[in-house]
């Protein structure tokens, strides 16, 4: 494993921007390197509500683990109860679920829990790539741990929490990849995502642009005037805001992930 | 073309990132330019569009009057826009029922935290105080961002599955007897009902995992979202008048480059069993009319393909009510934004 390495590396974005492509190109391509890579994405953070978003079947040889809220929760507090039965119950109960469904990040602390176990019980040996929720989710996300520390005080899952927080903010372990479209509006809230969850904790954080025309407008000659307006646009994009991007990706048009993966193949190492 | 007919409430909503606070601004815009008293309620929009609707932060939960936007035109009678603010709602609906405790609560805070679990219920608490208040012709609502297109339409589910449907029966019964509200004897008989409901055997096994003190604190919420009540049926009241097909557009907002066509038909689907409820699609960046004359050959047919084959798709579902399309702004100023698209909701409506 390259020291350059982080055992965590959250994902995110807006929703469409490509952020589950990438984060699943990039874990092949650790893979393909040989290294110890899950890709891991996560259900709604609902209870009892079937999860719509399982990612779909690929030709993509990493393994990916598709985390359900409802199976972690159950595995946590079989632990901290030892029994199965009484597990299932409290889970399965209509007050746990609302509880769990109205505050927000709750679901995320369990799951985010269950990740750094996995990471753990590797004794740091495994890369975890998250496909994490949409931008602004992705910060409850971040924010659970440290809001329910404050909320628990005392108990079993403070003691955990903070353990987490050690993991989940230390710079070494973990990092975030904010995906963006070359759009002003789309760039522009990725680096307030980043300013926020830079105020929240020291975890490095990168933004890049997904889906770059440009490169098109190399290639094509005849171009009609919507695009060409396009490329000028996402032009005048990355030059005003030029400090703040750390790589992109131009767009592809292939439809599989396998066939995507090896167009974008030589722009992977810039998440590193 | 398709036709839009006014109704007095319309709601937007979809995920983040597909255009749908600049769609709702551009629709209150236009009809605020016919002359129509609208009111705009948003959460969240970008900095820059809020400065072209000259809404400052510190001005959220609070109405702001808007007689003019410069380059677009005055408004015969003054917009007014309500830039949401969950913490500043729950601070009046603990005014109003007189319990203080409402916006001090730990477990509450984090409730009314953006994308917070109570976002979706305060929006709509926020808009029946303020049509009760004051009479618009048109309200345009531009939803909290959800994880999911369905977190909105969840919302009334969630507050009633939060006190269990038993619960809401009694919570809708004592709500009729208002005046009576804050009575200790009806809080204890409400911990009384907690009790009688098994909750007690789950929060002692909780309490073995959490601690007791969050134990503590989530009874102290579920108390005081209790005595609260009477803004939350407000709430549920509202959401009754939403679900009126004679009062209410739901426009269900999806944008061509997220490429969300197969999400936005599971949508509807979705919300057509589960809430019974139709609702149009706006399709936000549409570039296909300005390729058709594309003659592409070679990488350019590929190109032109990809980008007109994810339009496609969705221009011939039957799910949607309506599918309304909104051609791609090709220009970086947000008010170029409103402008035009305004100008398009303008040609819907004739």
């Amino acid at each position: 494993m390259s020291h350059l390495l982080k055992n965590f590396y959250i994902f995110t974005g807006k929703g469409g921007v490509g952020k589950t492509t990438a984060a699943l190109l990039f874990a092949q391509y650790l893979h393909e390197q040989k290294n110890d890579v899950l890709y891991v994405s996560l259900s709604q953070q609902k209870l009892g509500e079937a999860s719509a978003q399982k990612p779909a079947q690929n030709a993509l040889s990493v393994p990916q683990l598709f985390l359900e809220l409802e199976d972690c929760a159950q595995g946590y507090i079989q632990k901290k109860l030892g029994s199965k039965t009484i597990a299932q119950w409290v889970v399965k109960s209509a007050y746990f679920r609302a509880l769990v469904n109205m505050l927000p990040g709750f679901g995320y602390l369990i799951s985010m829990g269950k990740m750094l176990e996995i990471i753990h019980e590797s004794q740091d040996k495994k890369i975890l790539i998250l496909d994490a929720p949409a931008s602004g989710h992705a910060l409850t996300m971040l924010e659970a741990t440290k809001n329910f520390r404050e909320i628990f005080q005392s108990g079993l899952v403070f003691e955990d929490t903070n353990k987490m927080i050690k993991k989940l903010y230390d710079p070494n372990h973990t990092c975030v990849r904010i995906i963006s479209l070359p759009t002003e509006l789309s760039l522009q809230e990725a680096i307030e995502l980043k300013e926020s969850i830079q105020t929240l904790a020291p975890i490095p954080c990168k933004v890049f642009l997904n889906q770059l025309l440009s490169i098109w407008a190399e290639k094509i000659q005849d171009l009609p005037a919507a695009i060409l307006e396009k490329v000028k646009l996402e032009e005048s994009v990355r030059q005003q805001f030029s400090g703040h991007i750390d790589g992109s990706f131009p767009l592809v048009l292939e439809h599989k992930l396998e066939d995507q993966f090896q167009s974008l193949k030589p722009f992977m190492e810039q998440l590193i | 073309m398709k036709k839009l007919l006014p109704k007095k409430f319309e709601i937007f909503f979809g995920t983040g990132g597909v255009g749908k606070t600049t769609l709702a601004t551009a629709r209150a815009v236009d009809l605020a330019l016919q002359g129509k008293k609208v009111l705009l309620m948003t959460i969240d929009p970008s900095k820059r569009l809020k400065d072209i609707l000259g809404l400052r932060d510190e001005d959220s939960g609070i109405l702001c009057t808007i007689n003019s936007l410069q380059g677009i035109g005055t408004f015969p009678q003054p917009m007014k826009a309500l830039l949401m603010n969950p913490q500043k709602t729950i601070a009046r609906m603990g005014e109003m029922a007189q319990v203080s405790e409402l916006k001090s609560n730990r477990i509450v805070e984090i409730l009314t935290k953006p994308y917070g679990g109570m976002n979706e219920i305060l929006a709509l608490i926020e808009l029946k105080m303020r049509i009760d208040e004051e009479s618009f012709d048109c309200v345009i609502l531009d939803t909290p961002p959800g994880s999911h297109f369905l977190d909105f339409l969840d919302a009334i589910e969630k507050i009633k599955q939060f006190f269990d449907h038993r619960f809401v029966e009694i919570f809708t019964s004592l709500g009729k007897k208002t005046s009576e509200g804050q009575s200790k004897g009806m809080i204890s008989g409400f911990m009384d009902k907690v009790v009688e409901f098994g909750v007690n055997k789950l929060l002692h096994y909780l309490e073995k995992v959490t601690g007791d003190s969050f134990v503590e604190d989530f009874l102290k919420a579920l108390e005081v979202i209790y005595r609260s009540r009477a803004s939350f049926l407000k709430g549920i009241e509202m959401e009754q008048v939403l679900s009126r097909e004679s009062e209410a557009t739901w426009f269900l907002v999806t944008s061509v480059e997220q490429g969300k066509m197969t999400e936005a038909q599971d949508i509807q689907k979705s919300a057509s069993q589960k809430h019974h409820r139709r609702m149009n699609l706006l399709l936000n960046k549409t570039l296909a009319h300005h390729l058709s004359d594309w003659q592409a050959t070679g990488e350019g047919a590929r190109l032109k393909e990809f980008f007109i084959s994810k339009e496609s798709a969705i221009n011939k579902s039957q799910s949607f009510e309506d599918v309304f399309d909104f051609p791609e702004v090709l220009a970086s100023s947000p008010l170029d934004h409103v402008k035009e698209l305004s100008i398009h909701w303008r040609k819907y409506a004739n």
